[in-house]
């Protein structure tokens, strides 16, 4: 059994050995006497293989850490686009009446400026009532 | 019945539990790391599962987030929130073994350390760190060769030791 076992190690230094040799030499050690300094090695090696993890949990949906922030944050994006959509959608009526008053402002203005221009023409009414100025019919008797 | 994420991603929590510990070491950390890790893969998990390797993707995006945790460390390091405690980065596990495990490996390059973990840890194939690590064939060999002429000076060096006491 030593032999074996010497020249498996021989072969284990030299990286030779296939993953079954390597687990027949464990076993070979592990019944065998001597060899105290590669027994002890294997078995912590064997020990540390055996660390478990008993704290992480299996992810599932809404099982994120940032999972809530993420979701918060996605409502709180869409109540913000929401409100300056509305706020922009005002402000554009807001602007479309002014600009709405402003050209009737501008009609009216330029109403009364023809108005008053053509206050000369008022004048004109009098151009066929001659009649009314003379009297014709005293004066052809 | 299983999904993909619970019968290929899920079991290999404890395995990369413990590359996280070689990377990070400290198990709160690790399991920080982890927990993270997981997270990431079950957002990703409909692209993992047309990965050709995806236990591979897992165990690098492992190394990455440890190394982020080491630069954010380092950040902190940086403002003056150093602790003392993690100057050394030297395991101090509850377990004898696991710490003389790590003694051990502390002493060899990093690419080593992580053969050789999960060669004789993990019991992976060559072909399977190779996979994992990105690295050849070649590569893992001559690494994993190196790995065991440091230990069986570490061993001879303990032997000695003995015989002398």
């Amino acid at each position: 059994m030593k032999s074996n076992i010497n020249k498996l190690l021989e072969k284990y230094w030299e990286g030779e050995t296939s993953s079954a040799e390597e687990e027949e030499l464990r076993n070979l050690l592990s019944k065998a006497e001597g060899f105290e300094e590669e027994k002890s090695f294997f078995g912590d090696i064997k020990k540390f293989s055996q660390v478990k993890n008993e704290k992480i949990q299996l992810p599932r949906l809404g099982s994120g850490r940032y999972f809530w922030i993420k979701i918060a944050a996605v409502l709180l994006f869409f109540l913000i686009a929401t409100t300056a959509i509305q706020r922009y959608q005002v402000s554009k009526a807001e602007e479309a009446y002014l600009a709405v008053m402003e050209a009737f402002t501008l009609i009216n203005d330029n109403m009364q400026k023809g108005t008053s221009q053509l206050e000369a023409m008022e004048e004109f009414r009098f151009l066929n009532t001659s009649h009314d100025m003379f009297n014709l019919k005293e004066l052809q008797k | 019945m299983k999904t993909f994420f619970e019968a290929h991603i899920w079991p290999l929590k404890n395995k990369l539990y413990r590359m996280a510990y070689l990377w990070v070491k400290d198990r709160e950390v690790a399991n920080d790391v982890l927990q993270s890790v997981f997270e990431k893969a079950w957002i990703k998990r409909s692209e993992l599962q047309k990965m050709e390797n995806p236990a591979g993707w897992m165990m690098r995006s492992v190394k990455n987030e440890s190394l982020q945790h080491f630069r954010m460390s380092k950040r902190f390091e940086s403002l003056g929130d150093r602790d003392p405690e993690e100057e050394s980065r030297e395991v101090t596990d509850t377990e004898d073994a696991i710490q003389r495990v790590f003694y051990f490996m502390e002493t060899l390059p990093e690419k080593q350390q992580e053969i050789f973990q999960l060669r004789e840890v993990e019991g992976l194939a060559y072909e399977e760190i190779a996979a994992y690590l990105e690295l050849s064939m070649d590569q893992v060999k001559v690494n994993l060769f190196r790995a065991r002429k440091a230990l069986r000076e570490h061993l001879t060096s303990k032997r000695n030791e003995k015989q002398h006491q």
